[in-house]
């Protein structure tokens, strides 16, 4: 029988997973069963009826439809635009540096200000946009006074700041296979689809999978970008579930949805970061 | 394992923001005042004792050689700047080292957090809150030497029910609309002459025929639209000599926001109309004070703060204030009233170094240092009866105002201080919104916001 043994140097991770994972989802629980305005000594035990009206609000849907379309299409859209790159860039051509650092510039960047600086751009009141369509004879848009219209703004930022950092991941992949597949595959007078298909792509399947989790998680988590940019406006259509729970908290005194509301999102992320995880290394085993 | 567990604390971070409070420690004002007493702290009105036997500026050389933190929530950097070179004077001349957090925007946010997790900080800035939110954790002051300087206009809206004082008020804060005269004159508007709802609307139209947005709002969710409504809405249900006064149900808890209706129908008139801004859902604080500024818009509500903020955008415009028009012919306007904004500290209860803050305080309220205070960081009415405020332009910009109307005023303090649990302020910004949502204006516009306010407002007052 094989003896049970337990490493003591596990204990600093365990004390962090304690502190950091355990603590909280503990203390944002008992939080969530109480109705309290978020400062007061006054908490009153009202069950599970902040999860109650969780699932009966129509504006928690709205908001969890926002962080899926922030999480899954800037994920989607990081991935394809950050492997196009990737492959682009990792061809010899003149100015290749240059062009690499400039896609890759704006991740430097803090999320809270690429916001405000979008901001300005997106202004209906001489907004740099408007002021570009005001050249063309075109009259101004409203453009973040359309819930749609915001949250499509917002996703398009978020992948356009982020894309450098899905092609950073591609490229390490890229420069990770080996020449000699695509020497062997030339003999074989593959054509450049199919050594992109047969070679490639199946190489870059943990870097693929590295891209899609960390975007996954960044989009769903989105908070700063959307702080800045449109405030969880126009009339909370374009919150996160991250953005919501600091407007129910703070704004609105409700601490106790607003924990309910945290509880969610740390279950959702984590089932659908695992999932894509599972799924990833599933592949990856298939391959090998 | 390993990587359920780089998971488990990626979610984690997003969890943590709803987690981070617990209930504050569960002492109350009550408490506070029996630890004092107990300390030395004398809570009486009259101020018959001493804290701890230091009253202020005799204390500090007890004090010296210690670090307090000063929260505030200066929006803008001038003020940050005033202050700085107030504390290095104050910290050459006693040793006293007082640390400046600036919180911003986020100022309330921030203090909500220290306040469930029982680490505030020394000071803080009360933002017209000393009672209502912040006097469980704050010391009362009616002992200190400058109490008896404090101006009887504003002692209602910082003494609690007992008499208890818990800030040193510097300044007193506004709330009504501001407006530039030059865009008014140039379109044969005296200000002086709209009295009512309906001379606001005949003021309205003849802007807007003339091109000029005649009121801005802004409800992007980091805004000035529950100013608006602030001022806007105690015509309507509260000022004096309205024929149903609707204070009394607000309190009670038994208001019905239908009540409201005839209000927001009078603002989805001017909606429809165009009188005000095409961005209102979008637009922030700051274009609303550019395009006043700029003479592109004649109105906008806002507080004190907004006329220094414009004035620096426009030197030369010349701005006005006035109070918000009455409702029915020959009725009393209403001017909204307040502790200052940026002007009012308090001392937390707890605090290691009591003899260091109330020294500070008896610093600040020093006449050189506290006109400083109210003319470059406040831009507000003095609340101290020991300040002589000349050459300021937003405080001369109000007095102004508040001569051109006198006698047809109800100074009123805030309405969601003194009617709304726990204020509301952030549903007001969102029953705004709904307001202004899509089309904007509707029937449907009109039910949303009213329903926003009635169910938050029996949620939180139940609370």
């Amino acid at each position: 029988m094989k003896k049970k043994s337990f490493n003591l140097f596990y204990i600093p991770a365990l004390l962090l997973v304690l502190f950091f994972v355990a603590y909280p989802f503990a203390n944002a629980f008992y939080i969530s069963l109480h109705k309290w305005n978020g400062y007061s000594a006054d908490m009153t035990f009202v069950g599970i009826k902040n999860y109650v009206r969780m699932f009966t609000d129509a504006g928690f849907y709205r908001t969890l439809g926002n962080t899926m379309v922030y999480g899954f299409a800037s994920t989607v859209l990081n991935g394809i635009l950050g492997l196009a790159l990737a492959v682009f860039l990792n061809h010899d051509f003149p100015g290749r540096d240059l062009v690499r650092t400039i896609v890759y510039l704006p991740v430097l960047i803090s999320n809270l200000i690429m916001g405000y600086v979008m901001y300005f751009i997106f202004q209906y009141d001489h907004g740099a946009l408007n002021d570009l369509l005001a050249l063309f004879g075109a009259g101004p848009v409203d453009w973040l006074s359309d819930k749609t219209s915001a949250v499509i703004i917002i996703t398009l930022v978020n992948v356009w700041q982020f894309v450098g950092n899905s092609m950073i991941i591609f490229m390490a992949g890229l420069q990770g296979i080996p020449r000699y597949y695509y020497e062997a595959a030339a003999l074989d007078r593959a054509s450049a689809w199919q050594k992109f298909t047969y070679i490639t792509w199946p190489l870059l399947l943990p870097s693929t999978a590295s891209a899609i989790v960390l975007n996954l998680i960044g989009g769903l988590k989105l908070y700063e970008l959307i702080v800045a940019l449109t405030g969880g406006g126009p009339a909370k259509g374009s919150h996160s579930l991250s953005t919501l729970i600091a407007n129910e908290y703070f704004s609105s005194e409700k601490a106790g949805y607003a924990a309910a509301l945290g509880i969610f999102s740390f279950l959702f992320i984590m089932v659908v970061a695992n999932a894509a995880n599972g799924y990833f290394r599933r592949k990856e085993q298939e391959l090998s | 394992m390993k990587r359920s567990a780089m998971f488990l604390l990626t979610a984690a971070m997003g969890l943590s923001l709803a987690a981070c409070g617990k209930a504050a420690d569960d002492k109350t004002a009550d408490d506070t005042v029996a630890e004092d007493q107990g300390t030395g702290t004398n809570t009486d009105t009259e101020g018959a004792g001493q804290t701890g036997g230091s009253g202020g500026d005799e204390a500090s050389g007890a004090a010296s050689g210690v670090t307090i933190e000063y929260a505030v929530n200066y929006q803008q950097d001038a003020q940050a700047s005033v202050m700085e070179e107030i504390i290095q004077a104050f910290e050459e001349e006693t040793g006293i080292h007082v640390e400046l957090t600036l919180s911003g925007a986020d100022h309330e946010a921030v203090m909500k957090t220290r306040m469930a997790s029982g680490d505030l900080p020394d000071l803080w800035n009360t933002h017209g809150w000393s009672v209502m939110r912040y006097k469980e954790f704050l010391t009362p002051l009616n002992d200190q030497p400058w109490f008896g300087d404090i101006d009887d206009s504003v002692k209602g809206a910082v003494a609690d029910q007992d008499g208890n004082v818990y800030v040193l008020p510097i300044g007193e804060g506004t709330n009504g609309i501001i407006y530039n005269q030059d865009v008014l004159e140039d379109n044969g508007i005296d200000a002086v002459k709209i009295r009512t709802v309906d001379d606001m609307s005949a003021a309205m139209e003849t802007l807007a025929a003339a091109g000029i947005t005649p009121m801005v709002i802004s409800n992007s969710d980091k805004t000035n639209n529950a100013h608006f409504l602030d001022s806007y809405l105690a015509a309507y249900l509260t000022c004096a000599d309205l024929d149903t006064d609707h204070g009394a149900a607000l309190l009670e808890g038994t208001f019905d926001w239908e009540a409201s209706r005839p209000a927001w129908e009078q603002m989805a008139q001017w909606w429809s109309k165009g009188y005000w801004n095409v961005d209102a859902l979008s637009a922030a604080r700051d274009s609303n004070f550019s395009a006043v500024a700029n003479g592109e818009a004649a109105f906008m509500f806002f507080t004190n703060d907004g006329i220094n903020a414009i004035h620096d955008l426009a030197p030369d415009a010349a701005l006005g204030v006035m109070p918000m028009p009455a409702t029915k012919d020959g009725g009393l306007m209403t001017w909204g009233v307040s502790e200052g904004n940026n002007s009012c500290i308090g001392v937390w209860k707890d605090t290691e170094h009591m003899d260091a803050c109330l020294s500070f305080l008896s610093y600040l309220a020093r006449p050189e240092v506290a006109k400083r205070v109210i003319v470059e960081i406040e831009g507000g009415i003095p609340a101290l009866t020991t300040l002589d405020v000349e050459g300021s332009y937003s405080i001369d910009v109000i007095r102004e105002g508040q001569a051109a109307f006198a006698g047809k005023v109800d100074y009123v303090t805030y309405f969601d201080q003194a009617y709304l649990p726990s204020g509301m302020w952030g549903i007001l910004k969102e029953a705004a919104s709904a307001f202004f949502e899509g089309e904007g204006g509707t029937e449907q516009n009109i039910d949303a916001a009213i329903r926003v306010l009635q169910e938050n407002y029996e949620d939180m007052y139940e609370g």
